[in-house]
């Protein structure tokens, strides 16, 4: 039981990490304080609804 | 049904984001100065209304990355109606670029914004004149109280903007002055102006906030109040309170559900994960209460005098006060602040603000002060912290007129900011922009600063030959490699030093790892491994040295690889000798 609890928590701490590393390096950011008045959190939006 | 596309235009700091936001119902950034919004913003009202919004700029015929901006969206951005925003108690300077946008040969709807502004300044408009004599149609609102907005959506929806589009009779020409005789004559028709009762006191304030001599004291001043109200009146004892409260709470009580598991287990979910986590949530309320203070000086009106005032000392860091901007956003993030260099005009003056927006003291640094400051200097906390922040600041001076004699020689722009008028900032737009922080603050203690709290906590209790002890672990291999550069400047522990390399995923991470490595109880063990000497030493450096990868790669995103390897480089080298320095001459001076 504590053994697939933590094989569980050790993926998804790797699986975030992973995701948040890629955006980071990639100079998508995922700080905490840029929120609406970051330019990037708005290039994002823009990204999003132009797919949808 | 075809898309209507409006563009919202206007002078700087008339309300368009604030309109645009009401809209469109989203969330941009608004701020009480002048170059808030810098890119193109796109909003919907019900799919049907594509809303532009757009820089804010004074007029069409100079050459400025915001005006290129707007002018190019105009010509080729399909626009069908310009929403023309002005500020309805300074049109006579506002109408100008609504002469020049005539030019363009597009339906108007001038939004008369701010009339309340208008009301208490005791100017009366005659809007039916205003709309006659210009050929427009003209709306009032008041973008910031939610009035007469269901107007512009009205007229917006209906489509029909060329109802009023006649009598058109002045066309803008060459001629400046020409222009503004035509205004004067406008308003002369269509405004009664009674007399200011509010400006007297804005004019007050400014003669002494703007005060050549009390200026820069009164700047220190104020920013000093802020931190005393975070650190000793608000924000530390709410953390103090969250400290023994909650987190305590959850630590006996993870204690008793865990009693019969395994002590490794119990150490992940206890050592790893909730001192990790919990030991960087707890300064929450110290972040938020700060961020509410600044919200509030921005929104006030006093932040644009604060550039203003800078301008000096910015000049003789070969920079226009423009640039103090973005300095001013790498207080919340160096990312948003190095990405807001873009409105500056030259590409030196660019690079050099980018260079320099991360030796601010951004919030993910705030967690690492704090922790510090309790432990160390109890009772002090404020002038520690806020002592650090001066020190980014200026070391952000010294570095500019570095760079600006070597490598960013450059000639001198002039500077105009316009002053907003003072405003006491609404309660519920505070709440928001602070709630916004927070958001975003526990998104990351949810997401990297846990992941990264289960990674180290692995990497501390484990090698290659399965569970160890602490100081046999993958992690204490690799800090105990870096621990020798960092024995002059006083902090030659393994543990903090392999805190600063995990701390470039998110400052934040120094506070978790130590959490992890030192165990719940941080902040009794930090005592024996750090003197208060070497803990100031260790704080300076974390200030000065490379920022997180996020602001590494934005570097390299805007200006290139050579920049960011720049930029790395001497922020590493810079908080060096600047810790050596602070260790030395304090154990000098107190030990
Ligand atoms: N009193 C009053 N203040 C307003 C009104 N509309 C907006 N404001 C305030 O005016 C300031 C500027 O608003 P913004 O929406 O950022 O202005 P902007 O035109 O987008 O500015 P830039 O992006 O810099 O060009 C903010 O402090 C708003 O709260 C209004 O109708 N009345
Ligand atoms: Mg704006």
């Amino acid at each position: 039981m504590e053994v697939i609890i933590t094989i569980g928590i050790v993926l998804l701490a790797v699986f975030i990490f992973y995701k948040s590393a890629k955006k980071k390096t990639t100079g998508d950011c995922d700080c905490g304080s840029c929120t609406s008045h970051c330019p990037l959190y708005e290039e994002r939006k823009a990204n999003k609804s132009v797919k949808k | 049904m075809e898309m209507i596309t409006a563009a919202l235009l206007g002078n700087p700091n008339v309300g368009k984001t604030t309109l645009f936001n009401y809209l469109t119902g989203s969330n941009q950034y608004v701020g009480n100065w002048a170059g808030v919004t810098v890119e193109r913003k796109e909003g919907f009202i019900e799919d049907r209304i594509k809303i532009v919004d757009l820089p804010g700029i004074y007029a069409m015929d100079t050459y400025s990355n915001e005006e290129k901006v707007s002018k190019e969206f105009l010509e080729k951005g399909g626009v069908d109606v310009i929403v023309n925003i002005v500020d309805a108690s300074s049109l006579s300077r506002n109408l100008y670029l609504t002469l020049q946008l005539k030019q363009f040969n597009k339906p108007i709807v001038l939004v008369l914004n701010m009339i309340d502004v208008a009301k208490t300044k005791g100017m009366k408009i005659d809007y039916q004149k205003l709309s006659k004599k210009l050929g427009v149609t003209v709306i009032p609102i008041s973008a910031s109280k939610g009035i007469g907005i269901e107007e512009v959506k009205k007229l917006l929806k209906s489509g029909n903007f060329f109802s009023l589009y006649n009598e058109n009779d002045y066309q803008y020409v060459e001629d400046e002055k020409e222009n503004y005789k035509y205004i004067e004559e406008v308003l002369a028709e269509s405004m009664i102006y009674e007399g200011d009762k509010r400006a007297t006191i804005g004019e007050r304030i400014d003669s002494i906030v703007l005060n050549k001599f009390l200026a820069y004291p009164l700047f220190v001043f104020i920013l000093y109040i802020i931190f005393k109200f975070t650190f000793s009146w608000v924000g530390q004892p709410l953390s103090d309170a969250m400290d023994s409260v909650i987190i305590t709470k959850i630590v006996s009580l993870l204690d008793i559900l865990l009693q019969n598991s395994s002590s490794w287990f119990r150490s992940l979910i206890i050592d790893g994960i909730v001192a990790g986590v919990g030991s960087v949530l707890v300064f929450l309320p110290i972040i938020l209460t700060l961020f509410l203070g600044i919200s509030f000086l921005e929104d006030s009106g006093y932040m644009a005098r604060a550039a203003f005032i800078m301008d000096r000392i910015m000049r003789k860091m070969g920079l226009s006060g423009k640039a103090f901007i973005p300095l001013i956003i790498g207080f919340g993030c160096s990312v948003p602040g190095i990405m807001s260099a873009r409105t500056l005009e030259s590409d030196k003056d660019r690079k050099l603000t980018a260079l320099l927006v991360p030796l601010m003291s951004c919030n993910a640094r705030l967690p690492v002060y704090a922790l510090f400051a309790t432990v160390f200097f109890p009772g002090n906390e404020t002038f520690i912290t806020f002592s650090l922040y001066l020190l980014g600041i200026g070391m952000a001076f010294l570095i500019g007129i570095l760079f600006k004699n070597t490598i960013f020689r450059k000639d001198e722009e002039p500077f105009i900011i316009e002053l907003p008028e003072y405003k006491l900032p609404e309660f519920k737009s505070l709440i928001r922009s602070t709630w916004e922080k927070g958001k975003g603050f526990l998104k990351k203690a949810g997401t990297i600063i846990f992941a990264m709290s289960v990674i180290i906590w692995f990497l501390s209790n484990f090698n290659f030959s399965g569970m160890v002890d602490m100081g046999n672990s993958f992690l204490a291999y690799i800090g105990g490699a870096m621990a020798p550069i960092f024995k002059p400047l006083g902090f030659g522990t393994w543990q903090s030093s392999v805190a600063l390399l995990t701390g470039l995923m998110a400052k934040e991470v120094v506070v978790s790892t130590m959490g992890v490595v030192y165990g719940v109880e941080l902040q009794k063990i930090l005592l024996q491994h750090f003197t208060s000497i070497a803990a100031y030493s260790y704080l300076v450096f974390i200030l000065l040295y490379t920022p997180c990868i996020s602001v590494v790669a934005v570097m390299r995103k805007e200006f290139g690889n050579r920049m960011m390897i720049f930029s790395v480089l001497y922020q590493l080298f810079l908080a060096w000798v600047v810790s050596f320095i602070v260790y030395n001459i304090g154990n000098l001076v107190f030990g």
